[in-house]
């Protein structure tokens, strides 16, 4: 159905040799699609900056292969590269504007840099629709230091598409702003996504960001990609240790006697108005402790999350949590690393 | 200091070869300047970008010889460079005297320094809007050309304002062995000649120039910054 743009293939990355030796990335595969936003997702010091910058080869994997619309970007000569590099575009935590030029003079660069993109007066033309895009018309002959973060992100990515790029690669861009730019940001990444149809991935720390705008996620830890599929699955069942840390509400631990067996319950918007907490006391007599609870929009969908205690007794415990599991629309199971 | 005779020999320089020595002076100061920026700039930005991690590695043979080379002569004292580049300068300019003779060891002494301070202001250029252009696919030459250079010229201005002030004061000091301007007036009179009052004079007109340069270098550094709201 959909065609490949990013693929890769046993991507290891090595920092340093001998003693200071540190394996930033072990055998990473990934495919991202043609029109999707793919999210990698991970705490700081997982990879996953490295392995976004092996995507245009700002880092050379120490082996692997980096395949990017057919071509295999590791096998490339210099100028070739360069060339592959135009197909992709990066905006950054710290948006690396070039700060002695005007936001339209920043757009023009990339159409500078490619000799064959026509006049000056085309170039200005070109970055004034993409500053409409953005939303900031009235920023042309601002500098850098006259914006705010949030729209010194709106120039960056106004930048990264002058050239037409087909991926836009994000690392952390919306790490370094507030909640509500965060929001205009990744709005404005969707509408260029699903409008123009660019590729995007998306590096974050925060599942926040992966939940709203991304198709799918890779959870990647200790430089390894844990888990990856559809963002609803792995939040409706992560199965992995890092996987289930980042989809836990707040991530926060939980205070709860030592007895007691925890179980996290997700369900999706269809379910979440049965009162299935109630039932379970009704129907099998069985009180459950609820000790923490969120609602999250994945996609289109919204999706409950509820952690549970379990009554202490083995066999109430056993009759609960089957009783969640049988029900349509629900995934249960029992967490261990939330207790304090 | 103030008799007759030292301010009516005061008041003749400042009538008559204190014009074309004010002149000289400038020559001697802006054409080392505009030949040590010629060859320092592209050297100090090689010193950067051509490093193991840089965005154009050179051999790094080649790299360790620049630097040598660079360190010896800035390591010479002036004076002696001065004379040891006179014959070269008698090769290319046909002279070891005047403001022509000091033209090329100005330039040998300063174009050193110059890419010393052009490599300090490139190093400053962020290394993150250095990525962003790789990223875009820029080419080495690109990116130093608008790239690292553009970003680091109010740097680079107010270093060649530092450079410019360093090679006027060597200038002065060329007075000693047979160079004109200024300089030469306050050694030639106000030390040979013990006419003092003549040499505090030049040196108060010396002072002047050196403020007026730095005041200029400083308006247009912060005049073509753009970090500056």
């Amino acid at each position: 159905m959909s065609e490949s743009i990013i693929k890769i293939e046993h991507l290891c990355k090595t920092f340093g040799t001998g003693d200071g030796q540190v394996k930033a990335l072990q055998d990473v595969d990934l495919d991202i699609q043609k029109g999707e936003i793919f999210g990698i997702i991970g705490l700081s010091g997982a990879g996953k900056s490295t392995l976004v910058r092996c995507m245009n080869l700002l880092e050379r994997p120490t082996s692997g292969t980096v395949t990017v619309d057919g071509q295999e970007l590791t096998a490339l000569k210099p100028k070739e590269l360069r060339a592959a590099r135009r197909k992709m575009s990066m905006i950054f935590q710290g948006f690396n504007l070039l700060m002695q030029r005007t936001s339209l003079e920043n757009i023009c660069f990339p159409l500078e840099l490619n000799g064959l993109r026509g006049e000056k007066t085309w170039r200005k033309k070109r970055a004034m629709e993409l500053l409409e895009i953005v939303g900031l018309p009235d920023k042309a002959d601002a500098y850098p230091v006259q914006l705010s973060g949030g729209q010194k992100q709106r120039i960056a990515i106004a930048r990264a598409l002058a050239d037409e790029p087909q991926v836009l690669l994000c690392d952390e861009a919306t790490s370094a702003l507030d909640p509500t730019t965060t929001q205009s940001i990744l709005d404005l990444l969707k509408k260029i996504n699903r409008e123009m149809g660019v590729t995007v991935v998306v590096i974050t720390h925060e599942m926040r960001v992966v939940e709203q705008i991304c198709d799918r996620v890779a959870v990647l830890e200790g430089g390894v990609v844990q888990e990856q599929g559809p963002v609803s699955e792995i939040f409706s069942n992560p199965r992995t240790e890092a996987g289930r840390r980042l989809v836990m509400p707040n991530g926060e631990k939980i205070h709860v006697l030592p007895a007691n067996r925890l179980v996290r319950i997700v369900f999706n918007g269809a379910v979440a108005s049965e009162p299935i907490i109630s039932e379970i006391g009704i129907k099998l007599g069985i009180r459950l402790n609820i000790c923490a609870a969120d609602t999250r929009t994945i996609g289109d969908k919204a999706f409950g999350s509820m952690v549970l205690a379990l009554p202490e007794d083995e066999t109430d415990a056993a009759r609960a949590l089957i009783y969640l599991r049988e029900i349509p629309g629900v995934t249960a199971e029992e967490v261990t690393d939330l207790v304090q | 200091m103030f008799s007759e005779e030292n301010v009516q020999l005061l008041s003749d320089i400042l009538h008559q070869e204190i014009f074309t020595a004010l002149g000289e002076t400038l020559i001697m100061t802006l054409v080392p300047t505009a030949l040590s920026v010629l060859i320092g700039l592209p050297l100090g930005v090689m010193l950067v970008t051509g490093e193991e991690r840089g965005i154009r590695p050179l051999p790094k043979v080649l790299m360790q010889a620049v630097n040598f080379v660079i360190n010896m002569l800035r390591s010479v004292p002036f004076l002696i460079l001065l004379v040891a580049a006179m014959p070269l300068s008698s090769l290319i300019m046909g002279t070891r005297l005047g403001v022509k003779g000091i033209i090329i060891p100005l330039t040998i002494a300063a174009f050193p320094f110059v890419a010393r301070i052009v490599e300090t202001s490139i190093r400053e250029v962020d290394q993150g809007v250095v990525e962003a252009a790789q990223a875009m696919g820029a080419s080495p030459m690109q990116i130093v050309t608008k790239v690292l250079i553009p970003e680091a010229r109010p740097s680079l201005i107010s270093n060649v304002t530092v450079a410019l002030i360093t090679i006027f004061s060597y200038g002065a000091m060329g007075g000693i062995l047979g160079a004109g301007g200024i300089g030469a007036i306050a050694i030639n009179y106000g030390y040979y000649r013990t006419r003092y009052l003549v040499m505090w004079v030049m040196v108060i007109i010396m002072v002047v120039l050196v403020q007026i340069f730095q005041t200029v270098g400083d308006r247009i550094a912060k005049r073509t910054d753009k970090r500056i709201r």
